[in-house]
């Protein structure tokens, strides 16, 4: 894996971390699996939050990404966790599955290296 | 991953407009002012020293400077479309703050070489050029050093010329890695990051250059002639955002409440977040928000004071909103009456470009916003001998230092309660 998707790989589990403690996560399952197309990030545990968190997760997720996100803006993810770092979150990644049940909150996400695409 | 049909589609929008624009520009400028003069006025904005403040249309004309804004925004379209990237919040604040920048500052001249050097950035780290049209464009901040060494240190031309063009190129391939760990040190406060990067490049550069003998010093070229013209001009493009928002959303501006309630913070990339309509409002409101307090002030409107409104307008896509830019306004005015004259461009700029600490009041409120606001005056006026005014975002230098100073502080206050409560738990808990 190129340097750089490993720092931003590194960057989005310790941002998911900060959002299961900062929420009374204890005992959290964490998996992280690179391979040569894209980093999982699968992150469980139990913790205190409320639908509108849920769907604001959701809606982060769900946003258009912008190019600027691939480089530069990403640096700003994991400062403090506030205002909007969902959004970078959800800019940082592709694909995603969120479910919560009995309190267990299950975030999946998958983030594809962005390669070298032409000249411009 | 770049963005999929749908979105490709929806975010691809705003071009059209800023095509528009630019057109309309070129217009204003052909029934203005006649071709001959329009070449010569241009000829002299792109051999111009630039350095703050340089009023273009004091050197070259008020036609002349429509003709520089209209084709610096051109070059930037193009470079959007060869790089097939999509035009969001930080794009469409680019394109009216280095728009704006053309009044007085920002030329095709120097912004070419910087773009170049982004461009050789990308190739050296292998990243797409899409990802990086912020810090090519924004960039341009720093023209006025390329300007310097061209024209302004008495070099022989022959060497000058390609000397300042590859003095661009290099400070361009060395604006990403630095403006990205500048970004760090206020935490996406100062919403003018690339102006802080610039500041620093600025300060090392001028450093050297007095090193060697070499004395740069702002300067004050305003032309005030133009007044009611700019007053309409900038009245036109303010009422055509606005106008073009409530088009593409139809007029429903059910959004806008939630845009008020995000803190600016970066990245508030409010077409992402809100949609373009929306977004495009809330631009044409900042623009007159800004308009409005220069008139209240009495205020003149030159080329830095409609580099100032169009700035702000254009961040009403990127953090910008009244809710969150207002209070700040409203601090660097209270500095400004208390310890200059109101009415001046000196005051007036900063008041207008201090918005760049608009998040600090987005996200702590307004009473930190006023702060900010007296803070930036007090600072922004000491930070410009140290680049010499070859920084053109000499305010977004000045926020970074706010915006460093006050987070730190603030979360300490904040936290204050929480672990003085903490300490009590822990001391009771001891006794029992």
């Amino acid at each position: 894996m190129h340097r750089r998707e490993s720092q931003k790989t590194s960057n989005i589990v310790r941002t998911l971390c900060q959002f299961f403690l900062l929420r009374g996560g204890d005992e959290l399952h964490i998996l992280v699996q690179p391979n040569d197309e894209y980093s999982l990030i699968d992150i469980s545990g139990k913790v205190n939050v409320s639908e509108q968190e849920i769907q604001e997760i959701e809606q982060a997720f769900n946003q258009a990404k912008t190019s600027e996100m691939e480089y530069y803006y990403d640096d700003l993810i994991s400062t403090d966790l506030q205002d909007n770092e969902l959004n970078l979150l959800g800019q940082m990644t592709d694909d995603h599955s969120v479910t919560f049940s009995d309190s267990k909150l299950n975030i999946i996400v998958k983030r594809y290296y962005r390669e070298d695409e032409g000249m411009l | 991953m770049t963005l999929e049909n749908e979105n490709d589609k929806k975010l691809a929008k705003p071009f059209n407009f800023f095509l528009l624009l630019s057109l309309a520009l070129i217009a204003c400028a052909f029934i203005l002012t006649k071709p001959a003069e329009l070449f010569a006025g241009f000829v002299s904005i792109n051999l111009s020293t630039s350095q703050l403040f340089t009023d273009y249309v004091a050197v070259g004309g008020f036609g002349a400077t429509l003709i520089n804004a209209s084709l610096v925004m051109l070059f930037e379209l193009l470079i959007i479309r060869l790089s097939k990237a999509t035009i969001t919040g930080p794009s469409m604040a680019a394109l009216l703050m280095t728009a704006g920048f053309a009044f007085f500052g920002t030329s095709l001249f120097n912004v070419i070489p910087i773009v170049l050097g982004v461009y050789l950035y990308s190739r050296i780290e292998k990243l797409p050029m899409r990802s990086l049209l912020l810090q090519a464009f924004m960039g341009s901040a720093i023209g006025p050093l390329i300007d310097f060494i061209a024209f302004g240190m008495g070099l022989d031309p022959v060497i000058a010329y390609p000397l300042g063009i590859l003095s661009g190129v290099l400070i361009g391939a060395i604006i990403p890695p630095l403006s990205s760990a500048f970004l760090r040190f206020h935490q996406g406060y100062n919403l003018y990051n690339i102006g802080f990067t610039a500041g620093v490049i600025g300060l090392i550069a001028v450093s050297v250059f007095r090193l060697f003998g070499f004395e740069v010093n702002a300067v004050r070229i305003f032309d005030e002639h133009y007044h009611n013209a700019l007053i309409i001009l900038v009245s036109a493009i303010f009422l055509s955002l606005i106008v073009y928002g409530l088009i593409l959303c139809k007029g429903n501006l059910k959004e806008y409440p939630k845009l008020l309630a995000n803190s600016g913070r970066l990245l508030s990339d409010f077409p992402v977040l809100f949609g373009h309509g929306i977004s495009f409002f809330n631009m044409g409101v900042m623009g007159f928000i800004s308009l409005i307090l220069v008139l209240i002030l009495k205020g003149p409107v030159n080329g830095p004071v409609v580099g100032g409104m169009l700035t702000v307008a254009g961040f009403g896509a990127l953090g910008k909103h009244p809710k969150n830019t207002i209070p700040v306004l409203l601090g660097s005015t209270l500095a400004c009456w208390l310890h200059k004259d109101l009415s001046t461009t000196d005051a007036i700029v900063p008041i207008l470009f201090g918005t760049t600490i608009a998040p600090l009041a987005g996200r702590y409120g307004p009473l930190v916003g006023l702060l900010g606001g007296y803070l930036h005056i007090a600072v922004v006026g000491n930070v410009l001998p140290l680049h010499g005014g070859l920084n053109l975002y000499n305010n977004g230098f000045s926020g970074g230092f706010v915006a460093a100073f006050l987070v730190p502080i603030i979360e300490a206050l904040r936290m204050l309660p929480e672990r003085m409560k903490s300490n009590a738990q822990t001391r009771i808990s001891k006794d029992e």
